[in-house]
């Protein structure tokens, strides 16, 4: 007798519809699904992927798929009684395509050990889909396992791809502006006196190519004018004149040294006040060699400061080419 | 081509057009923030510290306040007369050093235009351009400006230490009592000459 068609289902998704030829097109029908009549030619055994251990074959006569059916009258298939052997597990799923899904409309919930696995079952006549080779020592010895599918670079976060910018940025971000942030402080760092240079009391101190100290840091009252006449001051200021020794050569950059007054609370006065401009006391122009001191060998500079009521704690002397480095000088007691 | 790889190209551009989108959008903020934002001559502007007449204004490296204003037609220095075809307007202020000795380097006047105007180079000022002013030891005296009649009705006094420079740096901003037009026209007209007072300690 000659059998009907069964009926025809779609091909999984991503799949192309089987070759065409002259059988029912389609694939066969899951378990549970109402076999196909009797004298319906057995499904093509699918030639397992390499690594794969062969499917058992079907009992009886084998049919090729296009072959024309059987004779009438012929041995029934399945025979009865016969119990159909498992399937085998469903093919890897090819490169970026998702795990199939059960087979829509059929109620079909996959093959034993189908769901959630990936892999296709491979449709009758259609060629199986590439698997990567796996190495022998690899492989389960009873039910292979498909290798998982690799993530694409599109499907990885946002954060795993960019591992690499994200913690290079800390650091650019540093190298962008830290150089501007340390250049501006040093600027300002040897702008200002901030490294003191001092010795005890009294002792010569080494700057600027030359040496210099504190020979004495006294109040000073009872200042008279060129003329002799005393000097009229507030009762609220005080006079301070400070003789330090130098020894430096000629042209050395301690000659264009800066000297100020340092009182304890830190404020400092600059010599040569205004106030005192008329009154009779040593011209002071800095360090430099004083026009009646002797040619070579050290010499002193005398400076007077104006104060209000405080206590003086010492000098400071400065070279612009010098800076940061500073000398502080205290006078012996 | 199947649904999937389909999805998966639109995702790419989708994931290239937003791309572009935030880039020319940083850039539009960018170049929108150098638009509006200061120049840098605004950017380096002084730090401008301002006080109403007998209000103490305190700067980075020294103090200051306006006393008194007053004005004149001829200012007499060094036995030499100076007459204006506008009006002397000499201002007496008090300037102390915070901690360490300053020198006011920059005096000037605005006027409500604010147009400035210098203090005067042609006579001898004993306070600004010179005198160094020691810390905790105040001084009083006067700077005088030489200005036009009209501006003189309503100006600020500017100090400041450095002369050419006061970028970045503290400029002190006294206002001075409003003049009326007859007060000014009255110094101006004056032919009696005036002198600047002597600076002095304020302690």
């Amino acid at each position: 007798m000659t059998a009907a068609p069964p009926p025809a289902y779609p091909p999984p998704p991503g799949y192309p519809p089987p070759p065409g030829n002259s059988a029912p097109s389609g694939y066969p029908p899951p378990p549970g699904h109402p076999p196909p009549p009797a004298g319906y030619p057995p499904p093509p055994g699918y030639p397992p992927p390499s690594g794969y251990p062969p499917g058992p074959g079907y009992p009886g006569t084998y049919v090729h798929p296009g072959a024309p059916p059987g004779p009438p009258g012929g041995p029934a298939y399945p025979p009865s009684g016969y119990v159909p052997p498992p399937q085998p597990p469903g093919y890897p799923a090819p490169p970026g395509y998702p795990p199939p899904a059960a087979h829509p409309g059929s109620g079909y919930a996959g093959q034993p050990g189908y769901a959630g696995a990936p892999g296709y079952a491979g449709p009758p006549g259609y060629p199986a889909p590439p698997v990567p080779p796996a190495s022998p020592a690899a492989q389960p010895s009873s039910q292979p396992t498909p290798p998982p599918p690799s993530p694409s670079a599109s499907s990885r976060g946002w954060w795993r791809r960019n591992w690499w910018a994200l913690l290079a940025m800390p650091p650019l971000v540093v190298a962008a502006v830290g150089y501007n942030i340390v250049d501006g402080y040093d600027k300002w760092h040897n702008q200002r006196p901030g490294e003191a240079v001092s010795a005890p009391a009294g002792e010569w101190v080494e700057y600027a190519d030359g040496r210099l100290r504190l020979q004495s840091l006294e109040e000073v009252d009872g200042l008279t004018d060129h003329a002799g006449r005393p000097v009229e001051l507030p009762s609220a200021v005080r006079v301070w004149q400070a003789v330090i020794d130098i020894d430096a050569p000629a042209e050395a950059p301690l000659e264009v040294c800066e000297i100020r007054l340092q009182d304890t609370a830190g404020d400092t006065y600059s010599p040569n006040p205004a106030e005192l401009a008329d009154a009779d006391i040593e011209s002071f122009y800095g360090c430099l060699r004083p026009f009646d001191a002797p040619e070579t060998g050290p010499y002193t500079v005398t400076a007077t400061f104006l104060t209000p009521v405080v206590e003086v704690s010492g000098i400071r002397v400065t070279v612009g080419t010098e800076l940061p480095r500073y000398v502080w000088l205290t006078a012996p007691d | 081509m199947s649904s999937e790889p389909k999805r998966k190209i639109l995702g790419q551009v989708a994931y290239g057009l937003v791309a572009v989108v935030v880039l020319l959008g940083t850039i539009s903020v960018g170049m929108g923030l150098k638009t509006y934002a200061d120049d840098v001559d605004a950017a380096q502007r002084p730090f401008v510290v301002e006080a109403n007449a007998g209000q103490l204004a305190r700067g980075r490296t020294f103090f200051a306040t306006a006393l008194e204003v007053r004005g004149a037609g001829v200012i007499r220095d060094s036995g030499l007369e100076h007459p204006t075809n506008g009006v002397w307007i000499i201002v007496k202020v008090r300037v102390a050093a915070r901690d360490e000795p300053v020198n006011v380097g920059y005096a000037a006047v605005r006027d409500s235009a604010g147009r400035v105007y210098l203090a005067s180079n042609r006579i001898d000022q004993p306070l600004v351009r010179g005198r160094i002013v020691q810390p905790n030891l105040p001084v009083v005296g006067e700077i005088a400006f030489e200005v036009p009649r009209e501006a003189a009705g309503s100006l600020w006094v500017e100090l400041a230490e450095k002369s050419m420079d006061q970028r970045m740096d503290s400029l002190l901003r006294l206002r001075l009592d409003p003049l009326s037009p007859d007060v000014v026209d009255g110094w101006a007209d004056d032919p009696q000459p005036t002198t600047l007072m002597a600076t002095e300690l304020a302690v």
